[in-house]
């Protein structure tokens, strides 16, 4: 049995859950009277930066969501991800980081520009992996890849950056900044530096507890993956915090963030072809060729490639039969990712091959009046009108060179 | 049933193995790493940190008195300068100088030296002006980076200026900064002998 009990990380019977939630209340406790203080001690900038940042924190989650390589995670799950960057993250951060500021001093007499360099790594680095590994230990949140972990530790990382980045708006505006500083902060913050900030951070360690849960190696390669991915988070993390390279903002953030980025592109990549190689052997020996042959995967197996063949069977067939196919590429990808998160036979794999077989009618349908409506001179032409047969894909779904 | 990472190796991934179990022990994990960050860091920092000072109102040779904040250490060997720390900030309260100056004119070459320091990544607010619970007029300026916060206040009396200054890691600022301001508004000053 692989199928969880629930659709979603929401699972009443996980005791995880629960020390999740109470983690959740404590950080809720510390953190929203400092974010009421922002809002109502100066009015204008903090409205003004509440609304900047929720639109960044939507717009961005939203978009993350949706350029996905293949899966449609689960939204709850989604949510329970970013609200935990949101709120838990920083409110327990709030405790912890001025308590290890303060040992670092305690500890060598002074101050020191390296403190936070190394008092933010150590608190808030570890803060959003634990998110991320409470996820990893409720069964129906379904963290079974590294996919699964670097899309879930963006999420935390992303709901962090947030409020992080809110609250240093407003902490200094309430201080008798105007709202154009607040502005300058959100274009420095959210995009200068915000590209390669937390939730690339938090990416990166993500990715490393999916690994851990969902790889099949022995423990210590799992766990050396684990640590290296922490560690580098860390010090990346350390060395952007860093008063190294001090050379004014913008060229300072760029130069910092460079192999923050490649770390980041790099574990992206990687992330992509673990996921893309579990999806071909599902198609090769899980999922009968009859709903999703490895051909089929072929078609499905880039976001590029993916659109290509909608964009052919728009030129062949029409845009009401491209969107069908659309459908029929998306039940197919949810095929083989219900029937590897949940098993062939599971009541969301029995759910996504109904779908399957509603698109390909679908499908059929269209592309069969598709070809009634067209001349009779363009029937026999190049790229014919000859329907594909939704149950192997259509010459569109295998562009040469893409095998 | 195949699943498709159980590899070569048939070992199954822990994300299997754990459908269908109670989840006690991942929950004790998880609640444990929490409290090293709720509890055990902040207890470690409460351990290390040097005696908060046990008086209503603390006053320098130089005849500055103010109320601690709660909970901060004191640096009681400095006679001059008061100085107060706590999870990384410090606070320290300078002797009283003389000034014809305005506070306008006081604060203007700090903003100046902030703004124009590149390296430093300040962000820097506009002079704040108020009054402290004595009646002198006082100015806060505030800057601050992505890692740090600088304060600076000065406080006017009878054509005497009193500068404090907060170093603090942004982490800090939001507890940080309450406290200070609440320092610079206790503020008695009397030159030269005890307020």
């Amino acid at each position: 049995m692989i199928a969880p009990r629930t659709a979603s990380a929401i699972d009443v019977r996980s005791p995880v859950m629960w020390v999740g939630a109470a983690l959740f209340l404590i950080g809720a406790v510390r953190l929203l009277p400092a974010v009421f203080r922002s809002l109502t001690e100066a009015p204008g900038p903090g409205l003004l930066a509440f609304t900047l940042w929720s639109a960044y924190g939507i717009v961005g989650a939203l978009l993350i969501y949706r350029f996905e390589m293949f899966e449609r995670r689960s939204l709850r799950t989604t949510a329970v991800a970013f609200v935990s960057g949101l709120v838990l993250v920083p409110g327990i951060a709030m405790v912890a980081s001025p308590a290890l500021h303060g040992i670092l001093v305690s500890l060598r007499g002074s101050a020191s520009d390296w403190d936070s360099a190394i008092a933010a790594p150590l608190v808030e680095e570890p803060l959003k992996l634990l998110v991320v590994l409470a996820l990893a230990l409720i069964p129906g949140a379904r963290m079974r890849s590294a996919s699964d972990g670097l899309f879930f530790g963006v999420m935390v990382g992303l709901g962090f950056q947030v409020t992080e980045n809110f609250l240093y708006s407003t902490q200094w505006s309430a201080q008798g900044a105007d709202p154009q500083l607040v502005l300058q902060t959100f274009i420095l913050r959210g995009f200068v530096t915000g590209l390669w900030s937390h939730a690339t951070y938090a990416a990166i360690t993500g990715a490393a507890i999916g690994y851990f849960f969902g790889s099949t190696r022995d423990l210590r390669t799992r766990s050396l993956v684990l640590a290296f991915a922490l560690g580098a988070a860390m010090l990346l993390h350390g060395f952007f915090n860093s008063p190294l390279l001090q050379l004014g903002v913008v060229p300072s953030a760029i130069l910092k963030g460079i192999p923050v980025l490649l770390l980041g592109l790099a574990t992206l990549r990687w992330v992509h072809m673990r996921e893309r190689r579990a999806l071909r052997a599902d198609a090769r020996d899980l999922v009968p060729d009859e709903h999703v042959s490895p051909d089929d995967f072929d078609g499905l197996v880039t976001r590029r490639v993916r659109r290509r063949n909608r964009r052919i069977m728009t030129d062949r067939f029409g845009p009401t039969a491209a969107l069908a196919f659309a459908r029929l590429q998306r039940a197919q990808l949810d095929t083989l990712i219900t029937a590897h998160d949940d098993g062939v036979g599971s009541a969301r794999y029995v759910q996504a091959v109904q779908e399957l077989r509603f698109a390909k009618k679908d499908l059929r349908a269209e592309v069969e009046a598709a070809a009634a409506a067209q001349p009779p001179a363009m029937a026999g032409g190049p790229g014919g009108a000859t329907p594909p047969d939704p149950e192997t894909p259509p010459a569109g779904q295998r562009p040469a060179g893409e095998r | 049933m195949f699943l498709a990472e159980t590899g070569p190796t048939g070992r199954i991934p822990l994300a299997i193995r754990l459908v269908g179990r109670n989840g006690v022990a991942g929950a004790v994990i998880v609640g444990l790493i929490a409290l090293v960050y709720l509890v055990g860091i902040p207890a470690l920092d409460a351990a290390l940190r040097g005696p908060a000072i046990d008086a209503s109102r603390v006053t320098s040779s130089s005849g500055i008195s103010v109320v601690p904040p709660e909970g901060w250490a004191y640096d009681p060997d400095s006679e001059t300068f008061q100085v107060f720390t706590q999870a990384g900030a410090t606070i320290i309260v300078a002797p009283a100088l003389p000034s014809d100056g305005t506070l306008e004119e006081a604060v203007a070459p700090t903003q100046e030296q902030l703004a124009s320091d590149e390296g430093g990544q300040w962000v820097v607010s506009e002079p704040q002006y108020f009054t402290t619970r004595a009646g002198d007029r006082a100015v806060l300026l505030a800057a601050q980076n992505p890692t740090d916060a600088q304060l600076l206040w000065i406080v006017e009396h009878e054509g005497w200026h009193v500068r404090v200054v907060m170093n603090a890691p942004a982490a800090s600022l939001e507890t940080a900064f309450g406290s200070a301001q609440e320092l610079v508004e206790s503020m008695r000053i009397q030159p030269g002998g005890a307020p």
